[in-house]
């Protein structure tokens, strides 16, 4: 067997990953597993988050002039793309990408939007990260485990602070809003800024969907009370308990994926299927991975790693 | 949309990528280009959608039930 390494630095999309299948966490987070072609939800968010980063420094760091923060949040986006192919199916593509951070932008203009960025020591508090022991110890070095998030804008709305995360969608609606209410993703964005001192009351979640003739805009609004917070935290420490359960029984009795079990549910077709149900029918699943799979590690405070 | 124009799209992406120079008016100008594109693209797709979808108002059915229906 391969040599793994426990993750030093846990997030929501491992939390995410682990609760809905152990095995896609074995997978994913142990051995670092990517699909050949990627996904383009998460290619075409990450653009789209990037020219917004630039788009803001430009324009609140620098004071430079919109249109001038503007066309360098929409270059910032086509670098970022780079020449990923545009999908076959749907509006995810770069030239609407670059488009969309225009009309971001018309919907919420600059320093007439209602929600404007918290102004720290050193520019807009926009991409912002963080990396906090989360209470729990590193099951192989006995370090302090790591929890990490990184959230794109830390906010001002009606004088109080929240953490800012956009989103971008296929379509939305009244469950595209709902689906947020108790999103743990936003309730650990928001312990880690009151860890750093931050008083946050809770989190903003603006969505820009990709539509066929235009693009559509939301945004909702999240209280993250303290009691909130606190349930995250002992949840989010249950969780992370019993990843190192599964890891200690696959050390102790020298298994591999077998320590680790399936779903056999909804995580196998969820998000138009589960890129591992191609090893999870096989008798000897480690033998597919070569032909079918790259190695490339998922970095909770930035870009991903190759690996 | 002309060739001409197409291809001022493809050499924006294709310089950018490349990190050859291309300036800010040159960027903008290309965006306006995509702009273009896009709303003559919707534009097709709402008269092809109109020539499909005749509005068909059911006989007997007044305004006042119309906007009640819609408003529910």
């Amino acid at each position: 067997m391969t040599e793994l390494l426990f993750p030093r630095v846990v997030d929501n999309t491992m939390l995410s990953s682990f609760k809905s299948c152990e095995r896609k966490f074995f997978y994913e987070h142990l051995h670092h597993l990517r699909a050949h072609t990627g996904s383009i939800h998460l290619h075409c968010g990450g653009a789209f988050a990037r020219g917004l980063e630039v788009a803001r420094q430009s324009f609140w760091g620098e004071g430079l002039s919109p249109e001038k923060s503007l066309l360098n949040g929409q270059r910032a986006i086509i670098e970022f793309w780079g020449d990923y192919p545009n999908p076959e199916e749907g509006h995810k593509t770069w030239e609407n990408c670059v488009l969309a951070l225009e009309s971001y932008f018309t919907q919420y203009p600059w320093d007439k939007d209602t929600l404007q960025p918290y102004m720290g020591k050193s520019g807009p508090a926009v991409e912002f990260s963080f990396a906090l022991p989360i209470g729990i110890d590193h099951p192989q070095t006995g370090e302090p485990l790591l929890y990490a998030g990184r959230y794109d804008l830390l906010g001002i709305y009606q004088n109080q602070l929240y953490v800012v995360d956009e989103k971008t969608a296929s379509r939305m609606g009244p469950s595209w809003r709902r689906q947020w209410t108790l999103r743990g993703q936003f309730t650990g964005y928001c312990w880690g800024a009151l860890e750093f001192g931050f008083p946050v009351v809770g989190a903003i979640v603006r969505g820009v969907s990709f539509l066929k003739d235009s693009f559509g805009h939301e945004e909702v609004l999240l209280a993250r009370p303290s009691h909130m917070i606190r349930d995250w935290l002992v949840t989010t420490r249950q969780t992370i308990r019993r990843m190192i359960d599964c890891w200690d029984v696959m050390v102790d009795h020298e298994l591999a994926e077998n320590a680790w079990t399936r779903d056999f549910a909804d995580a196998c077709s969820a998000y138009s299927g589960c890129q591992f149900q191609l090893l999870c029918d096989k008798v000897e699943p480690m033998k597919w991975v070569d032909s079918n799979f790259i190695r490339q590690e998922w970095n909770p405070i930035g870009e991903t790693l190759d690996g | 949309m002309s060739q001409e124009q197409r291809q001022k799209i493809v050499d924006m992406r294709q310089r950018i990528l490349n990190q050859e120079p291309y300036s800010d008016e040159e960027l903008a100008d290309a965006i306006a280009t995509l702009r273009i594109l896009r709303s003559e693209a919707a534009a097709g797709s709402r008269a092809k959608r109109a020539a499909k979808e005749p509005k068909v108002v059911k006989p007997g059915l007044d305004l006042n039930t119309l906007v009640k229906g819609i408003k529910k």
